[in-house]
């Protein structure tokens, strides 16, 4: 059974369509990748996926019985958070808030989640760093440990790689690979480096000017002639 | 002399009750002070303090017995709307507060001036701004009811710590992994608003933002994670607080004046013990 | 680490909503505020202008020795002298006379102030006022006083604005069904 399913969908602001006649489906294991020109939507799409706003029309079906706390998420840098006073270490602990009661604190298997995640980034010795003055690459994957605490299935990454020098951006994506690969989680992530979605997704979903251009298996992607014409492009540029 | 001073002074109830409830005040109103301030909401504790302001001219034309019974809820509301429903609105934050806090301060005014039976309407008026001495001259019912919202505050602080620290620090996050971010939003707009009410007793309505502001902020330029910022802006407003009405009482300035004054040169200190420190802590 | 901060917050929930709902009942168990300026004596008459006889004599020689501390000379004990106190002291002194004025009765006050008069046309008398004001200068409380023994109005009062001292104890009075408090003055000096 696929663990989410959009049937139809047509995406938007205040009734303004983006997107439109979107259907696909993700099944456990899956990593998909959305890419797409600036403004083509991936960014709604996946607030659209985290029922953070309502479709325009169509419906988002989860199966394998999945909840909204079970699901990760790493969005982009807020304006807030770089000056926001807090450590490496509370900064991940708040993934684990959708699994918890109420109180001022966290409980000891919640503290020992947040701490083998830090261990798993390779963070555990920054925990007691202030957050805002890390790197860039550091603060991503403090974000994806906090986001790693917060999932049980599904992770979904919006632009995991922005703004990181291309040492970070392949740690980065092999973090995601791993986590992808060996803890089962199901990752959607929204990227506009087409070479690397290529690389490392098993499924691709392009979207263009109002309309999903593909949605597939990353071979058929690749082989196509949308993938071609784009993977050659972004070579002849780098 | 000045011990003999304020041994004699600490005869009189009304200090003991003043430095109570200061402290309690201070306290609670330091809690939220770095959600405000990271939120950018610095100026809602300025907006709703005028609101207040409002409502306690028309309470003054009533003739009710227990202002407070009709500030706190009228505050609340006004935060709530501010706060809570500040992102979708058409008029955005900053505007909207403006409009809001500018709009009651004058129709207050307005409606006292018409209506107010008070011989000494300007000292009013300006009693209830600057605060000059409210905290000193609160009835027993106030004193008490001061206690029990100081409490309630902090209590309510201590249950939700993580999820306002959670909403805080990322909305969207906290929503998508399912939190309630609406709620606890709510949540953090009545808690503001209530401390809008209780501070108003402790400095007046126009200089709450500094006493909500200023602990917050001192403590950012030294500690560096949202546990230690939030202790020690408690522990800077507790004890500016206790400094400001000890030394208002001695000199004989303006309490709510002096608190301030404090708590910007506390702020000041902390600025250069953060240059110094490079933010080590 | 748990089990504390429950029963704390427990607590603070109670003691908040307890306090939240108490009344002014336990307004009654106050402690006076009197009794602890008791026995301070200022030397603050000897450049006084005395404007009438009365005890005022007496009081400037008291005067004289200028010590804090030492009991009163004879007949003029204090129970609270207001003019010792900063001026925000006073103030809200003042403001918990009127407002729990029970606690005040029969105490003899000293207190410092701008001398008022207002002549009610009707009554066809003169009232008294010292006026107090806060630190700000923009609130004012007025106390009522009436002097007593044998002075005329207006020969023997000061002129309105003076700066005055009055000696005296706190008395309530009746006049057109409403009662008011005022203090019986046994001392007036102009400073």
């Amino acid at each position: 059974m696929a663990l989410l399913t959009c049937q139809d969908l047509a995406l938007g602001y205040e009734g303004k369509k983006v997107v439109e006649d979107l259907s696909f489906s993700v099944d456990p294991g899956d990593y998909l990748c959305i890419v797409g020109e600036n403004g083509s939507g991936k960014s709604t799409l996946i607030k659209t996926l985290l029922k953070l706003m309502p479709p325009v029309k169509g419906q988002i079906l989860t199966g394998d019985g999945l909840k909204q706390n079970e699901i990760g998420y790493l969005p982009q840098q807020t304006e807030v958070q770089k000056d926001f006073p807090a450590s490496v270490k509370e900064v991940v602990l708040s993934g684990c808030l959708n699994r918890s009661g109420l109180g001022p604190f966290y409980n000891q298997a919640e503290k020992r989640l947040a701490f083998a995640n830090m261990e798993k980034l390779g963070i555990a010795n920054l925990a007691k760093r202030c957050y805002r003055e890390l790197s860039g690459g550091q603060q991503q994957r403090v974000l994806l440990a906090r986001a790693l605490c917060a999932t049980r299935k599904l992770l979904l990454l919006d632009e995991p790689v922005a703004g990181l020098d291309p040492k970070a951006t392949a740690d980065m994506y092999q973090l995601i690979e791993k986590i992808n690969a060996n803890d089962g989680i199901t990752v959607i992530m929204i990227s506009h480096d087409i070479a690397a979605a290529a690389k490392y997704a098993s499924h691709i979903l392009h979207i263009g000017h109002q309309k999903p251009l593909f949605c597939g298996k990353k071979a058929d992607y690749v082989a196509s002639d949308l993938g071609k014409a784009f993977c050659l492009a972004k070579g002849e540029e780098a | 002399m000045i011990i003999e001073k304020l041994s004699l002074y600490f005869q009189f109830p009304f200090v003991r009750y003043a430095l109570i409830v200061g402290v309690l005040i201070s306290l609670s109103s330091s809690l939220l002070g770095v959600t405000l301030v990271l939120k950018r909401f610095s100026f809602i504790g300025d907006g709703l303090s005028h609101v207040a302001f409002g409502a306690i001219a028309i309470a003054t034309i009533l003739n009710l017995s227990n202002n407070m019974l009709l500030v706190v809820p009228v505050t609340v509301l006004c935060g709530i709307l501010l706060l809570a429903t500040g992102q979708h609105t058409k008029i955005k934050g900053d505007a909207a507060i403006a409009l809001l806090s500018v709009g009651s301060l004058a129709i207050g005014y307005l409606l006292l001036n018409l209506f107010s039976a008070s011989a000494n309407l300007a000292g009013d008026v300006c009693a209830t701004l600057f605060g000059s001495t409210a905290i000193l001259t609160l009835t027993m019912t106030e004193v008490w009811l001061c206690i029990g919202m100081s409490l309630v505050v902090i209590a309510v602080f201590l249950l939700f710590y993580r999820q306002i620290f959670a909403v805080t620090f990322d909305e969207t996050f906290a929503k998508a992994t399912g939190i309630k971010a609406n709620i606890y939003n709510l949540l953090i707009a009545v808690v503001i608003a209530v401390i809008i009410v209780l501070a108003m007793n402790l400095v007046g309505s126009l200089l709450i933002s500094a006493l909500v502001i200023c602990p917050a902020l001192s403590a950012m330029r030294v500690f560096k994670s949202f546990k230690s910022v939030t202790l020690c802006s408690v522990v800077i407003s507790v004890v500016c607080t206790a400094l400001g009405i000890l030394i208002a009482i001695l000199a004989g300035t303006p309490v709510g004046a002096t608190i301030v004054a404090v708590d910007i040169a506390t702020f000041g200190m902390f600025s250069i013990i953060g240059r110094l420190t490079g933010g080590r802590l | 680490m748990k089990k504390p901060f429950w029963s704390i917050l427990v607590l603070l929930l109670l003691i908040g909503l307890l306090g939240g709902c108490a009344t002014s009942e336990s307004a009654a168990e106050k402690s006076t505020a009197g009794d602890a300026a008791g026995e301070t004596v200022p030397g603050n008459t000897a450049a006084g202008d005395t404007v009438t006889g009365g005890t005022a004599a007496g009081d400037a020689a008291a005067g004289g020795a200028a010590a804090e501390n030492q009991p009163a000379a004879a007949g003029s004990a204090i129970d609270l002298d207001l003019t010792q106190l900063s001026s925000i002291m006073v103030y809200s002194e003042v403001f918990s006379m009127m407002e729990r004025p029970e606690e005040y009765m029969d105490k003899t006050i000293k207190m410092a102030g701008l001398y008022s008069c207002f002549y009610d046309e009707t009554t066809e008398s003169a009232y008294h006022f010292v006026i107090i004001e806060d630190a700000l200068a923009c609130c004012q409380q007025g106390i009522e006083f009436i002097w007593q023994g044998d002075h005329a109005y207006p020969q023997d009062y000061p002129e309105e604005g003076f700066m005055i001292e009055v000696v005296g104890a706190l008395q309530i009075y009746e006049e057109s069904d409403r009662e008011y408090y005022r203090l019986a003055a046994t001392e007036l000096t102009v400073k």
